[in-house]
């Protein structure tokens, strides 16, 4: 009986597909484990597909508790310290050096990364983007729209996002200076007129105010690019994702709305007033930080 | 370490907390497939006498196998 297990047992693994656990497990007891692994599998797949619903590229890799990482440095990965401590034995894993009693086991190598909120406020519309642990669904009037993990570091394949931003008082935001096809009103350049006139412009004066200092009566605006600071926009955050669908990845569409002018990122393709400006492809997350990583931090390891 | 600072770490590959009291630390991303240069590592858990984690290094070393794939997930790391 034992050999005729051993027999069909590979064939019945190949058929049904199963993974090496569930082969000895039909070892010892035939059929019902098989069947459980396949359910299990398919229940954790359709959930993972019904939470990354607009996910590229495949399936999302599993929650499987083994990964690989480079035990040799690379550009765009940094270093990550295993170390152990006795009684009970017990293991770390932090960026920094060993301290106290911790002992250095072993270096690898992989990406390190932060999760960012996507917010929306209603009135004035505006959207920004916030890093992990820097913003909160708790702030008046900001709502969470979802997060997604981005890289600190750039790796080939990616590309750099910047998260720039201009403080207003409201009524006085009126377009964006940084849009080569719009004048700014408080530039003193000379503009052409005609083929053969040339004149300055008038002084257009402070018709905006731009503060480092957000004051109650003002808002934030951010705009979100892959330009470093220019035009009035100061570099607030910057990150790096996917340049093309990797598997597991979400595509995001950067778009732009005018009058007044708006930047926002968005799961689906840009509609009426917005235009899509660019895409970058990320790790969707259906909440942000204060919902699914809803438990205390620590800063430091 | 001082009594104040975390003695126990937890690892996976879930953004949730395996029970209350855990603090989220960081998170970072490995590979899902082996590509060239890569070491097999494997998150244990031990539950007695208390729940903490040990991070389990293979050396497995594959340069030919799943080549191209760059394929990434996420690892949690919490404290207690």
């Amino acid at each position: 009986m034992v050999w005729v297990r051993w027999l069909f047992c590979p064939l019945l693994s190949v058929v049904f597909d199963v993974c090496t656990h569930c082969y000895f497990l039909f070892f010892l007891v035939p059929g019902v484990h098989v069947h459980d692994c396949l359910h299990m599998q398919l229940h954790t797949e359709s959930k993972l597909v019904d939470n990354h619903k607009k996910v590229v590229g495949g399936l999302p890799p599993n929650n499987s508790l083994e990964f690989f990482a480079r035990y040799a440095p690379q550009s765009g990965l940094v270093q990550i310290n295993c170390q152990d401590m006795q009684a009970p034995d017990r293991h770390k894993i932090t960026y920094k050096p060993p301290v106290g009693y911790w002992f250095q086991k072993y270096q690898m190598f992989a990406f390190a990364c932060t999760l960012w909120n996507v917010q929306e406020y209603p009135e004035p519309h505006n959207f920004r983007v916030m890093p992990q642990g820097q913003s909160s669904t708790t702030d008046p009037g900001w709502e969470q729209c979802y997060a997604f993990w981005a890289f600190d570091k750039p790796y080939p394949g990616m590309i750099r996002i910047t998260v720039l931003q201009q403080v207003f008082h409201p009524g006085q935001y009126s377009g964006d200076f940084g849009d080569p096809k719009q004048h700014d009103p408080k530039s003193y350049t000379k503009k052409k007129k005609s083929k053969h006139h040339v004149e300055e412009d008038k002084d257009p004066g402070p018709i905006m105010l731009k503060l480092r200092q957000v004051n109650a009566d003002q808002f934030m605006y951010q705009k979100f690019s892959q330009d470093g600071l220019h035009s009035g926009w100061d570099l607030l955050y910057d990150f790096y994702a996917w340049s093309m669908p990797i598997r597991g990845t979400t595509r995001f569409y950067v778009q732009i709305a005018r009058n007044p002018t708006r930047y926002r990122m968005d799961l689906d393709r840009a509609l009426p007033p917005w235009k899509d400006v660019f895409t970058f492809y990320a790790y969707l997350v259906d909440f942000g930080d204060e919902h699914l990583l809803n438990f205390p931090r620590v800063t430091s390891l | 370490m001082s009594g104040e600072k975390p003695q126990r770490y937890f690892f996976s590959t879930s953004d949730t907390p395996p029970e209350d009291g855990w603090a989220y630390c960081y998170s970072f991303f490995g590979l899902s497939h082996p590509t060239k240069d890569t070491h097999l590592f494997q998150i244990q858990h031990k539950r007695d006498p208390c729940l903490r984690s040990k991070l389990v290094r293979t050396l497995l070393v594959d340069r030919n196998r799943g080549l191209g794939t760059m394929v990434v997930l996420s690892i949690a790391v919490g404290c207690l």
